[in-house]
């Protein structure tokens, strides 16, 4: 093999090729030396982006933030930031999560750690925890989806246990209850209706060939297809539909009738965002920052009036207009402390169920 | 005798890559007495493991079917142009399986694509039945029967020109393809077999957006679910015996059959030349038209318009950017260290070496696992790494290290042995420079393209391991399957994918430096 005489500066231009490569990796992956925080999130990156954005204008505090996906919603960010923790090298500032059994787990395990935010004076002490670790805002509410196009709203079951009818058999759907606001719903079930209720209520679905889906969007997708004809999502998932035009309608559970095993309305499932600062936060000045902008009546303001259509947890916040949405609305009573309990002690039960 | 200090810095390196196996087996011997308690293994999990084989080998032999036909009528053929219509031929894998449902699912709305073509199977009111084991077979087999097609062509066209010529002189076409071809190509053949099918088991995200339980599927929850790394290891083993057995096994077969890939004579082109032909064309244009223009064309038209695209383009550039720069850092970093590590003058490779494979055959969810539980036992200036891009980059090469390792080693095989010789007259440098590195360049180049191509469609590691502030565009495109329901933002930034990988692999292959031969 004879070779080019100008071989070497071909490998010269070759490996300068790839070293411009390889800068361009660094150059991307480090960051200017602005003053920054690091946010984990299982809030749908959808939602969150334009709020963490707008911090960082208003603040010139850069947001690294780390989202999970659909599917897996917090259960990734929580593993992970237990790792960091158990490690003793945190990497993340706050925690935003989308709901509240993951959060007090966390807080639990030491993860959290105490902020009084001058924000979250106004928000009611149901969603405050003593020890301030944590604090809940704009709640999501546990709705029934269904697709009007092959159900009338007459027919629509004004209760989850509806589920478990018969003339649902195959055409109903929710997300998987070890993940997500499904496993908080689950251990709100579990700590106020009690574990064989529970355990009854989901074999039922199960018995009725209710659909287990990755995720509460998928629920709402396969209803507002027509694939399905009802299923059990969140508000800010079915609104996303119906902003879009999507022929579905929304039921608010449990407001009037009863259900087996419990006298009176039981109320609908509500489940706040929670927000708190990470035990030992490489940023800790920046997280408080942003978590007092994250508690601020603006920003609950905006979760309201955006496309995530979150219900403010304090009076003077405007809500959002979602249809169907009583007024006004019944919440299920719960105490979020015990919620996280249920979702522990209902996970093996629940694991032999749903892992198949 | 004593050991050289090079090939104690290639054994430790080849440790090195193995290391979060070591760490993982670790956890999970620990975690075994939990497990015996917990009654795991129960049957309902033989049943989903028996339904993952029936669904990878469904997927493998569909692939087989479209990538072997394709690659026996193109292989056979040569005309001018034949190189590019084969490289269209693999433009499929540039779209990974995930994206191909987001199309399957466009073609099954009522009264859709489908049920026109189908119009007996369901209701045409109703949404085409595609959430089933057989669709999923079909997605998987589709978007890999073009990894197939390379190595079946591959296999075919490593043989001597002058052999087939002079086994067309005295028997026909059909006689010297079945006789002589085929099994010269059996070795390629079979490696692309274990490949195909490790990698259709494996795949976890089609199953699930397709709602059909299989085990990676139930391992990826199980990840989720349980908190211990090593109980979640320790479910995943069924997964890994199957894979690693499969893998190992027909990479071990295939070594020692002595697989070649890119080493075909170059040059001595064949004198009888047989020409494409009616039926070449229109294998290509039906695989064009299914495989190509049928995904693309849909995505364009669920774009919908130039407006998705350029918001696309200004919310997701830095997205955009960062998953070519992790494409090419992985497989420079590949390709790199598989030039260090393969011995050039080796002829067989040890049956030891074939471990190497293992990364390839462990769940993504368990590297990515393994990575998030080493973080802490790291030393402090390592942090900073780990905290930034880079950590991509070094779960890419841990997981796909052997791609680039046995893809140069198999064309160093078919370099003969009397240049490695020759080589060592000259000074080490003239040698690596002026020898080794024209030599060894079509291997490094298959090595590094294979590795982009894979590491563009890497998702269970890359979402363990991300780092926060650096998202990769397949992360968003996955969290867009599930938020955008329009679908537009969700088809524009696949083509971004499509487009940005593409001019890696372009970039990959126009930096080698040319040698006259």
């Amino acid at each position: 093999m004879k070779l080019k005489p100008a071989v070497c500066l071909v490998l010269a231009r070759t490996f300068s090729c790839h070293v411009l490569l390889l800068l361009s990796l660094v150059s991307v992956g480090c960051n200017e030396s602005k003053p920054s925080v690091v946010i984990y999130t299982s809030v749908d990156d959808i939602f969150a982006r334009s709020i963490l954005d707008e911090f960082e204008n208003a603040s010139g505090i850069r947001v690294d933030a780390l989202y999970d996906v659909e599917a897996q919603k917090t259960t990734g960010l929580f593993k992970r930031l237990m790792a960091e923790h158990d490690s003793g090298r945190p990497r993340a500032d706050v925690f935003w999560n989308s709901e509240v059994a993951r959060t007090i787990q966390l807080q639990t395990h030491g993860v959290l750690t105490p902020y009084v935010s001058p924000s979250a004076s106004d928000i009611p002490e149901q969603f405050r925890v003593p020890d301030r670790t944590w604090t809940g805002f704009a709640a999501r509410a546990r709705i029934i989806i269904y697709n009007r196009d092959r159900v009338t709203s007459a027919e629509v079951p004004q209760s989850i246990w509806g589920l478990t009818d018969e003339r649902w058999r195959g055409e109903a759907a929710i997300a998987n209850p070890l993940f997500g606001t499904t496993a908080t719903h689950r251990g709100a079930l579990w700590s106020t209706l009690g574990e064989e209720w529970t355990k009854e209520y989901f074999q039922a679905l199960i018995a009725n060939d209710v659909q287990i889906l990755a995720g509460n969007s998928t629920v709402r997708d396969r209803v507002a297809s027509g694939e399905l004809k009802i299923g059990l999502t969140d508000t800010d998932d079915a609104f996303v539909a119906i902003k879009k035009g999507d022929r579905v309608g929304i039921v608010f559970p449990d407001q009037a009738v009863g259900i087996p095993g419990h006298e009176g309305a039981l109320g609908t499932f509500v489940i706040p965002n929670t927000v708190a600062v990470i035990t030992g936060a490489p940023h800790r000045e920046a997280a408080e920052k942003l978590v007092d902008y994250l508690l601020s009546r603006e920003v609950e303001g905006r979760l309201a009036a955006g496309e995530s259509a979150q219900i403010p947890v304090r009076d003077g916040v405007k809500g959002p207009q979602i249809p169907g949405q009583p007024n006004p609305l019944v919440p299920m009573v719960v105490d979020y402390g015990y919620v996280a309990r249920g979702v522990e002690e209902s996970r093996d039960f629940f694991e032999k169920l749903f892992i198949k | 005798m004593l050991t050289s200090p090079l090939t104690l810095f290639r054994r430790a390196l080849l440790l090195l890559l193995l290391s979060p196996l070591f760490y993982m087996a670790w956890r999970a011997f620990e975690a075994i007495g939990v497990a015996m308690d917990a009654g795991w293994f129960a049957p309902r999990w033989w049943t989903l493991l028996g339904r993952t084989l029936l669904l990878a080998t469904g997927a493998t032999a569909l692939a087989s079917l479209l990538g072997g036909s394709m690659a026996v009528i193109l292989g056979a053929r040569s005309f001018r142009g034949a190189s590019f219509v084969r490289a269209t031929v693999l433009t499929p894998l540039l779209l990974p399986p995930a994206f191909m449902i987001a199309v399957w699912e466009r073609l099954a709305v009522p009264g859709g694509v489908l049920h026109h073509i189908l119009p007996f199977v369901s209701d045409p009111e109703r949404p085409f039945p595609i959430r089933n084991l057989y669709c999923a077979m079909v997605v998987l087999g589709v978007s890999y029967s073009p990894l197939l097609f390379f190595f079946v062509s591959e296999g075919i066209r490593s043989a001597s020109s002058e052999l087939i010529d002079a086994a067309r002189t005295w028997r026909g076409a059909m006689a010297t393809f079945f006789r002589i071809q085929l099994p010269l190509a059996c070795p390629a053949i079979v490696a692309g077999l274990g490949i195909t099918f490790t990698l259709a088991f494996l795949n976890y995200e089609a199953p699930r957006l397709l709602q059909v339980d299989t085990y990676p599927v139930l391992v990826n929850l199980r990840f989720e679910a349980e908190d211990s790394p090593g109980l979640a290891t320790l479910f995943a083993l069924p997964v890994f015996v199957v894979t690693a057995t499969f893998l190992l096994g027909t990479q071990f077969w295939a070594n020692r059959r002595g697989l070649s890939l890119s080493g075909r004579e170059r040059g001595h082109s064949s004198r009888v030349r047989r020409r494409a032909g009616v039926l070449a064309w229109v294998a290509v244009g039906a695989w064009w038209a299914f495989c190509v223009v049928l995904p693309i064309g849909f995505l364009v038209s669920l774009a919908g318009s130039i407006q998705t695209f350029t918001g696309g383009l200004r919310t997701d550039w830095e997205r955009i950017l960062n998953g070519a720069a992790v494409c090419a850092g992985t497989a420079l970093a590949c390709v790199s260290l598989a030039a260090v590590t393969v011995r050039p003058e080796r002829r067989h490779l040890p049956p030891w070496l074939v471990l190497l494979w293992l990364p390839v055959a462990l769940p993504g969810t368990l590297l990515g696992s393994s990575l998030i539980s080493l973080r802490g036992q790291l030393p402090l200036w390592m942090i900073s790494v780990y905290d930034s891009g880079w950590i991509l980059v070094i779960a890419g090469t841990l997981r796909f290290f052997p791609l680039a390792y046995f893809a140069l080693a198999a064309h160093l095989r078919t370099i003969p042995t009397s240049q490695w010789r020759a080589a060592r007259l000259a000074s080490p440098a003239r040698s690596v420079l002026r020898i080794y590195l024209p030599l060894a360049l079509p291997g490094l180049v298959l090595g590094a393209v294979t590795v982009a191509l894979f590491q563009s469609q890497e998702l269970a590691a890359t979402l363990l391991v991300s780092p926060p502030g650096y998202e990769l565009l397949i992360l968003r495109i996955y969290n867009l399957l599930h938020y955008d329901p329009e679908r537009d933002l969700l088809a524009a930034l696949s083509l971004f994918h499509v487009v940005s990988v593409l001019a890696v692999l372009v970039l990959l292959v126009a930096c080698r430096p040319r040698y006259r031969a």
